[in-house]
């Protein structure tokens, strides 16, 4: 595992001023942080994305979503530690997790 | 001097206007002047085919080539801008409000007076009297001294009719009738429109405002307006005078029935006098207004902000009575484009009046507001088309199926997906009305509206309007707030001329400012589509 943001015991949870919607094949991301100015812009997350979003839950560490992830899609562990250092990188950024 | 016998309609044996004089109908300002409202018009043409003699002018249409001419638009709102200069205005205190228990200031009315805010704090204020009267703060003085009460002088008018729609028109019209009362004293005064009949019960508390005017009519003024001249021409009871409140002994008296217009009985709106060319919309178009039905067949909205409840019932007009009218604007006014105001148009209406325009081959372009009805089948769409429609204006509000049934919208979101399929396929502009933050609704549940409106670049193109909720009295929420999971918040100060009341949701989680949010997102998004669009 590589990256800060991908040790295998970290947990992470949803920031709650993030609401989502899944609207056909998109998870929608709305950030309505309550002391943020900077309210122009919305997040979409693809169908794997969106399935990582689902299971972001609090409890879940990422040993146990990159577990889940590797049994549901068909992709190599090195290529899934990749994207989701990326997409765990995106999050934090825009304080989607905590 | 008027001549009797040349009256349209022959209807004579009534006697109007006995005495010399005639009816001045107004429309004050501040308002839109995107096309020509449509009260004054119908009310002209009625009256006229009665053979009465009418003058009609758009004080808002005046009262804004003033501002700009006399370079006021500017001068006149800056000032309050500085905290020192505000506080030596009088009226500084009573533009404080709370609203959800944060104090805030409303003192920045784009137009001075007309603010809906400062429009009902005032009108339960003290100092209403010295706000109407005073030269240096209330704009509408000067404005009536400068460039109204002259000219209305020589129109020789014994009956002035405003036509207040809008509360930002209140202050105004209230500043015309009593400088009119003290200008040309034998003139009678009568009040009318929208803004009248949903306060008509808290007008009708107000004994001194006989000062601004001498008679309410509330709700369709046609009829009541007639007879109330013809009552004081030939001196009758004004209690026989149909939708009518006048004053007696000192006390505002309604009179004994109700009535409304039989659509088939009304003339051809009648827009002589009002500045046609001057109403343009945002592509610059000239437009009329004009109106098919009154009344909404649907009338099941929980939110609506239409009339009061119980509002009145649904009536069309003819089809071939509505394409004599439409035949009579374009031949008058050489008018290519109109706005149908009806406050929905019938898809079996629309249907009939589309296939008549094609029948006899007229040339108009057309725009009306509808509700996503099944009824808007593909041929009625396309027949909608092909007889000049450009854009229908639907009211989505939201696009999830449990907040469409909680406030009764009655439409499935399978018949909306279907319209709006069958509209782009046609190239029939949609435009679509949302809301955010209705009663009962969660983000999620607004997002759904979002996502559905931001796969489809015409929703973008066509600048889809995001509103969020307001909480207006006297419709279904209002009278049974709980019900629909709204809980109005008590305020220290009781203004019962208040057009929004402030609530918190009870079972909804968007309250004002997450509204705002979401709509600033949707907005953002928007512009960004439609700039990506033009590239």
């Amino acid at each position: 595992m590589k990256g800060e943001y991908m040790k295998g015991s970290s947990i992470f949870k949803k920031n709650r001023d993030i609401v989502t919607r899944k609207i056909e094949n998109e998870t929608i991301l709305v950030p309505l942080y309550k002391t943020s100015e900077e309210l122009d812009c919305i997040y979409t997350l693809n169908d794997i994305a969106g399935r990582i979003w689902e299971l972001i839950d609090g409890k879940k560490s990422m040993t146990k979503i990159e577990k889940i992830l590797l049994r549901e899609y068909d992709v190599t562990e090195k290529k899934l530690n990749a994207e989701l250092a990326g997409l765990l990188k995106d999050l934090k950024d825009i304080k989607a997790i905590i | 001097m008027i001549n009797l016998f040349s009256a349209a309609s022959g209807i004579i044996a009534y006697g109007i206007m006995k005495k010399e004089g005639r009816i001045g109908l107004f429309i004050p300002p501040t308002y839109e002047r995107n096309y020509p409202p449509l009260g004054t018009p119908a009310l002209s043409g009625f009256l006229k085919s009665k053979g009465m003699d009418v003058f009609q002018a758009d004080l808002n249409i005046i009262y804004f080539d003033y501002l700009r001419k006399n370079r006021l638009g500017k001068l006149l709102t800056p000032k309050y801008k500085s905290e020192k200069i505000r506080k030596k205005v009088y009226y500084y205190k009573i533009l404080q409000s709370e609203d959800n228990g944060r104090k805030f200031l409303y003192g920045f009315e784009n137009n001075p007076g007309s603010s809906f805010a400062f429009t009902e704090t005032i009108l339960s204020s003290d100092i209403l009297f010295r706000y109407i009267q005073d030269k240096e703060e209330n704009p509408f003085v000067r404005f009536f001294h400068k460039e109204v009460l002259p000219r209305v002088k020589d129109e020789n008018i014994s009956i002035a009719g405003l036509s207040i729609t809008c509360p930002s028109q209140v202050i105004a019209s209230f500043t015309f009738g009593y400088l009119l009362k003290r200008y040309l004293r034998d003139v009678k005064i009568v009040i009318g429109g929208q803004y009248v009949s949903f306060f008509k019960e808290e007008l009708k508390k107000k004994r001194d405002f006989a000062q601004f005017y001498d008679y309410i009519i509330f709700f369709e003024g046609e009829t009541p307006l007639f007879e109330l001249a013809d009552s004081l021409t030939n001196n009758r009871p004004l209690s026989d005078v149909p939708n009518l409140i006048y004053s007696d002994n000192g006390k505002w008296i309604t009179g004994g029935k109700i009535a409304y217009e039989d659509m088939d009985k009304l003339p051809t709106p009648d827009f002589d006098g009002l500045p046609t060319k001057k109403y343009l919309d945002s592509r610059k178009k000239s437009t009329l207004s004009f109106e098919t039905s009154r009344g909404c067949y649907w009338n099941r909205c929980i939110f609506c902000v239409d009339l009061p409840l119980p509002r009145p019932q649904y009536r069309e007009k003819s089809p071939d009575l509505v394409i004599m009218d439409i035949k009579k604007l374009i031949k008058k006014y050489k008018t290519k484009r109109l706005i149908i105001s009806n406050t929905a148009y019938s898809p079996s209406h629309m249907r009939d009046i589309s296939k008549r325009i094609l029948e006899e081959g007229i040339k108009i372009s057309w725009w009306a507001q509808a509700r996503f009805d099944n009824g808007f089948d593909r041929d009625t769409l396309r027949l909608a088309k092909e007889s000049g429609c450009e854009t229908i204006g639907f009211g989505l509000e939201s696009i999830n199926q449990r907040v469409l049934d909680f406030i009764g919208k009655g439409t499935k979101v399978g018949i909306i997906k279907r319209i709006v399929k069958d509209a782009y396929e046609l190239k029939l502009g949609i435009h679509f009305q949302v809301i955010i933050g209705l009663p009962s609704e969660s983000v999620e549940e607004a997002l759904d509206t979002f996502g559905f409106l931001i796969r489809r670049p015409e929703a973008a193109k066509r600048h889809a309007a995001y509103n969020p909720y307001f909480l207006i009295p006297k419709n279904r929420v209002f009278f049974n707030p709980e019900k629909f999971g709204i809980r109005i918040i008590k305020k220290r100060t009781h203004l019962p001329f208040r057009y929004f009341y402030s609530f918190k949701h009870i079972t909804g989680d968007i309250g004002r400012d997450k509204a705002y949010k979401i709509m600033r997102i949707y907005n953002a998004i928007n512009s960004k589509m439609r700039s990506k669009q033009r590239k």
